[in-house]
């Protein structure tokens, strides 16, 4: 089987081809996958499709097409299992920390706790990398637990906040503006310039969040 | 070595290779918006092609050398002067200690590079001394440049004399004519709307910066609002609409991902025009096929290859 007989493959601009149409969880593997060959100078993950870029002085563009249409399905199968086994992620609710839990608190008329508790346990899933450098979109929170973004975004959230917005959870791997409402801080480090991989989350990883109390 | 500033201007930022191999965890590329004009600037002053320059915007800015040493001057049109003498455009120059290097506001196009023969010293974050301001990293304290900065300069070289042939220099008018492929959400404009995208010219608002050009006027779009777009990659060069109607050019610092539709794509050999592109200016957009993109990129990258080595276009 190849990658077109399963996906959609089709050019974006004269650079581009975006890949969709397959389950996400497909889609990561295959991403992954191409980001390991030198073929592609991009391959980024939107919430349900993946551009990879090429660089046109090196492949036509319909050379580029036939090439990834034609891929074959090992592109499917491995990486996608470490995905599958939650990480933990050690978050910090403490005021100094959790700058908005206490308005949160009082939008959804929950008691801090209820939402510690809430957050605690989703199960969640980085759905993309995105909006902010290092910064992972997640789905898997409880449907009560929506709240509008920030009227007014700040200038610079802190490193390690975890955000809610739109019914979703959100982490700044780095310090930087945003309009999430920031309910905690995530200790484990989600950012290390000398690691391989400086982002320690990626599109598709499974998360749990675990409360610790940090002086 | 080094070099200070005196005024930096609107918006001088250290600009070099752009980042690359991260975009999928949400790192923009950066790196300068007019990345041939760059290339221009270091081939010279004898550097890489992306060795970490100037970029000033809108010009206007004034720097004192401290040490001699070579640099060059390239992008948008603007006189330049040096300890009060007249410097041309595209051609090494030497400054000696104490000169000072006054480059006037634009006259046509946006951006104006400056490089010089040796390693300006700059942040290195992820690969790349670009800076990043949004994100505050890169260059010089993740921020654009203030007056007083002095930005040191390492190995610094005496570099061949040249000037870049006439048929190589980018010509900038304001009036820019950007080639386009239809991008992703293309159909979702009725053909009304498809028609009036290439007949009717745009204005650049005054909301522009390296992230992206907003263009205007405005146009009649009723995107159907039973389809909500998930968020979906975008890149320098990509054209999106948000709901108001006024497209949205993005440039290097742009965000990764976007949920507006991407009506349009600056076809690869158009994006360093992008750079350029200055609020007040008009644009027009002409279509191509990603075929005929890609030709046209070659026979660009072919003529500078002759001048630079793997120029950056």
């Amino acid at each position: 089987m190849k990658l077109a007989d399963r996906f959609m493959v089709e050019l974006l601009g004269d650079d581009c081809i975006r890949i969709s149409g397959a389950a996400v969880a497909e889609l990561r593997a295959v991403s992954s996958n191409l980001r390991n060959s030198e073929d592609w100078l991009a391959v980024v993950d939107g919430i349900e499709d993946c551009v990879v870029q090429f660089d046109p002085v090196k492949y036509l563009p319909d050379e580029a097409l036939g090439l990834l249409s034609g891929l074959t399905e090992d592109m499917l199968v491995a990486g996608s299992e470490e995905l599958e086994e939650p990480l933990d992620l050690a978050v910090s609710f403490s005021q100094a920390d959790a700058l908005d839990l206490k308005d949160i608190s009082a939008a959804l008329s929950l008691s801090e706790d209820e939402i510690i508790q809430r957050l605690v346990s989703a199960e969640l899933r980085v759905d993309m990398m995105g909006f902010t450098p290092g910064f992972a979109y997640m789905s898997g929170l409880d449907d009560s637990m929506s709240v509008p973004r920030l009227k007014t975004p700040r200038q610079n959230v802190p490193a390690g906040s975890l955000g809610i917005a739109g019914g979703k959870c959100g982490t700044y791997a780095l310090a930087g503006p945003g309009g999430w409402s920031i309910v905690g801080r995530v200790v484990s480090p989600l950012f290390d310039p000398e690691r391989e991989n400086p982002f320690l989350l990626k599109n598709g990883q499974r998360v749990r969040l675990k409360r610790v109390d940090v002086r | 070595m080094s070099l200070t500033v005196i005024n930096p201007g609107l918006q001088t930022t250290v600009q070099g290779r752009a980042r690359s191999g991260l975009r999928h965890f949400g790192v923009p590329a950066s790196g300068p918006a007019d990345a041939l004009s760059l290339s221009l600037a270091n081939k010279l002053v004898s550097a890489p092609a992306d060795q970490a320059g100037l970029e000033i915007t809108f010009g206007g800015a004034e720097f004192v050398f401290n040490q001699p040493m070579s640099f060059a001057i390239t992008g948008a049109a603007v006189e330049t002067k040096l300890s009060g003498q007249g410097v041309p455009s595209h051609k090494t120059l030497k400054a000696n200690a104490g000169d000072r290097l006054t480059i006037g506001p634009v006259r046509a196009g946006c951006r104006v590079y400056l490089s010089v023969s040796g390693q300006l010293q700059a942040d290195e974050f992820l690969g790349s001394r670009s800076t990043y301001l949004p994100g505050g990293f890169g260059g010089k304290d993740g921020r654009a440049l203030k007056a007083g900065d002095r930005l040191d300069v390492s190995e610094v070289y005496q570099p061949s004399e040249l000037e870049t042939p006439r048929e190589l220099r980018p010509y900038f008018n304001d009036n820019t004519v950007l080639q386009v492929c239809e991008g992703p959400d293309w159909s979702e404009l009725n053909a009304a709307c498809q028609t009036v995208v290439f007949e009717n010219g745009f204005q650049i608002s005054q909301r522009s910066s390296r992230m992206g050009v907003e263009l205007i006027p405005e146009f009649d779009f009723s995107p159907d609002e039973a389809r909500s777009k998930a968020s979906s990659p975008v890149f320098p060069g990509s054209i999106q609409l948000p709901p108001e109607g006024r497209p949205f050019v993005l440039l290097s610092d742009a965000q990764t991902t976007g949920g507006y539709p991407h009506i349009l794509q600056v076809i690869r050999s158009d994006r360093f025009q992008l750079g350029q592109l200055k609020p007040g200016g008009q644009v027009r957009f002409v279509l191509r096929t990603a075929q005929d993109a890609a030709e046209r990129m070659r026979i660009r990258y072919k003529a500078y290859s002759e001048w630079i080595d793997a120029p950056v276009i």
